[in-house]
């Protein structure tokens, strides 16, 4: 028999079952629950670890309890997001460094629309326009949270003596109320592209008057081993235009580059591949306007984020 | 690789291998899955002969081409059906190990068959091991072929030039009846 004839009776024995179809639609579902699984479990999903974990100059404006409602409290607005590379495990469990809910999230409730959202966040959230993401998003919202730091000197000394850092903390920082309130949140997510656009109003931080933001910022980042230099930039700007410090794990597989949009600069952040850092998972769009901060998150090209995110203003 | 500091921040990406990234992202990931899983998880089965075994591994290798697209992809189909192929020939192996280790012989099931029908799946276990030994580009080249692919398309999942894809296929064909006749003797 032909060479040819006898090898192709031999492998077309292997032929699938006539009754067996593969499930096409199946399988595309099994791969977007991946994705999204991946995605919330996975390093690329920092941003939410920013949300919660945003301690340090962290985020908040608690109601001053009685016993502080006799202080003069300085209120500033922050309206600016920064991305700062640090470590946040350096910072021990007990540390009062790290912020303290007050007031909790909650859990995130359902809108059917967006005057229900409004009544539930306390403004109308603005979605992008016709021709930027298909399909209608799912609209929910969580409440208020308010975290506080009443800072204990000494761990900030102990912080910047592991990192062998010779500076002295004033010992009028002890004691120090450093609170932080966000507004509501709504989240609008298009499941079908696993994207979502995440709004706020500012958060609004309180600090004791006369208290030294730049000195305690550029303090507590050098502690967590923020370049000096860098650290000071961060603490002059923080004083006179207080930003949302979005922590970025030093090793964390990412890329950041700002990008103008009609409104002003934005923060372009691509979530890398870990095993092949020129795929890009997700990139995520930061920015602020005048009264709402936006993240804009899913697997888009740069191009689509831009368009997107100048449709909403 | 060009480096940027943005609010201190050290950047480190490279802008061309991001665009190739893009560029995958901007083709319709899900077109493809519905316009090559079907096929592939065919091919795939011819392999390990388990049906919910070879959609398991089609998934497995769109799932490789999300996380980790080919740096140059004109040809994605041809990428996920070598991939497919390689994944289908790496649990072949494993599932010869397991059967080895379990004491049973290769491809056949505990649960008793007509003697026709045991005949058949010792056939399609020798057939599948001979695969396993051949280069996975003949593999999957024998594959292709018996699935019914053009020697076009046949090319395209190969990556190869269409005027190269007859040669190709009788060298595969020689080897495979070598490595058979090596492992079971002249029929």
């Amino acid at each position: 028999m032909e060479n040819n004839k006898w090898v192709e009776e031999r492998i077309a024995i292997l032929k699938p079952p006539v009754a067996w179809t593969p499930d096409t639609a199946a399988a595309l579902q099994r791969h977007r629950v991946r994705r999204q699984d991946e995605w919330r479990r996975g390093p690329g999903f920092w941003w939410k670890f920013a949300m919660a974990a945003a301690i340090l100059l962290a985020i908040g404006l608690a109601p001053p309890t009685r016993g502080l409602a006799q202080r003069i409290w300085r209120s500033l607005t922050v309206g600016r997001i920064e991305v700062v590379r640090v470590d946040l495990s350096d910072l021990p469990a007990d540390s009062s460094l790290r912020a303290r809910m007050i007031q909790g999230p909650g859990k995130m409730t359902r809108a059917d629309n967006a005057e229900s959202a409004r009544a539930l966040a306390g403004f109308l959230p603005r979605l992008p326009g016709p021709g930027s993401l298909n399909g209608t998003p799912e609209l929910s919202v969580a409440s208020p949270a308010a975290a506080e730091i009443v800072l204990k000197a000494d761990d900030l000394r102990l912080l910047l003596q592991r990192a062998g850092i010779d500076e002295s903390v004033p010992p009028e920082w002890d004691g120090a109320r450093i609170v932080v309130q966000t507004g509501g949140l709504v989240m609008a997510e298009w499941h079908a592209s696993d994207t979502m656009l995440i709004q706020l109003s500012p958060v609004t931080m309180l600090v004791p008057d006369r208290f030294d933001l730049r000195a305690f910022t550029t303090l507590a980042l050098r502690g967590l081993k923020v370049p000096r230099e860098e650290a000071e930039r961060l603490g002059a700007r923080m004083a006179s235009t207080p930003a949302w410090l979005l922590p970025v794990r030093p090793g964390e597989k990412v890329g950041i580059r700002d990008v103008a949009l009609r409104s002003g600069t934005a923060t372009m952040i691509y979530d890398l591949n870990p095993e092949n850092p020129g795929r890009i998972e997700r990139l995520t769009l930061v920015w602020s306007a005048p009264d709402r901060v936006y993240i804009l998150s899913g697997p888009m090209s740069d191009s689509l984020a831009i368009a997107t995110a100048n449709s909403i203003e | 690789m060009p480096r940027r500091r943005l609010a201190g921040v050290e950047l480190s990406y490279e802008e061309a291998a991001m665009s190739k990234a893009m560029e995958v992202q901007d083709q319709s990931f899900e077109a493809l899955f519905a316009a090559h899983y079907h096929q592939l998880a065919r091919l795939i089965y011819r392999v390990v002969g388990d049906t919910g075994y070879a959609e398991e591994l089609a998934s497995e290798a769109f799932w490789k081409l999300h996380r980790s697209p080919p740096a140059f992809h004109q040809n994605l189909a041809g990428w996920l059906y070598r991939t497919g192929l390689r994944l289908a020939l790496d649990g072949l192996k494993k599932q010869r190990r397991r059967a080895l280790y379990e004491g049973a012989a290769p491809g056949t099931t505990p649960i008793p068959t007509p003697e026709q029908d045991l005949a058949r799946r010792e056939e399609q276990a020798r057939v599948r091991l001979v695969l396993s030994a051949l280069k996975p580009e003949f593999a999957l080249l024998l594959i292709l072929r018996s699935e019914g692919l053009t020697l076009k398309e046949s090319a395209a999942a190969l990556d190869c030039n269409p005027s190269s894809v007859g040669t190709f296929t009788a060298r595969a064909e020689t080897a495979f009846r070598k490595e058979w006749e090596r492992r079971y003797g002249k029929q």
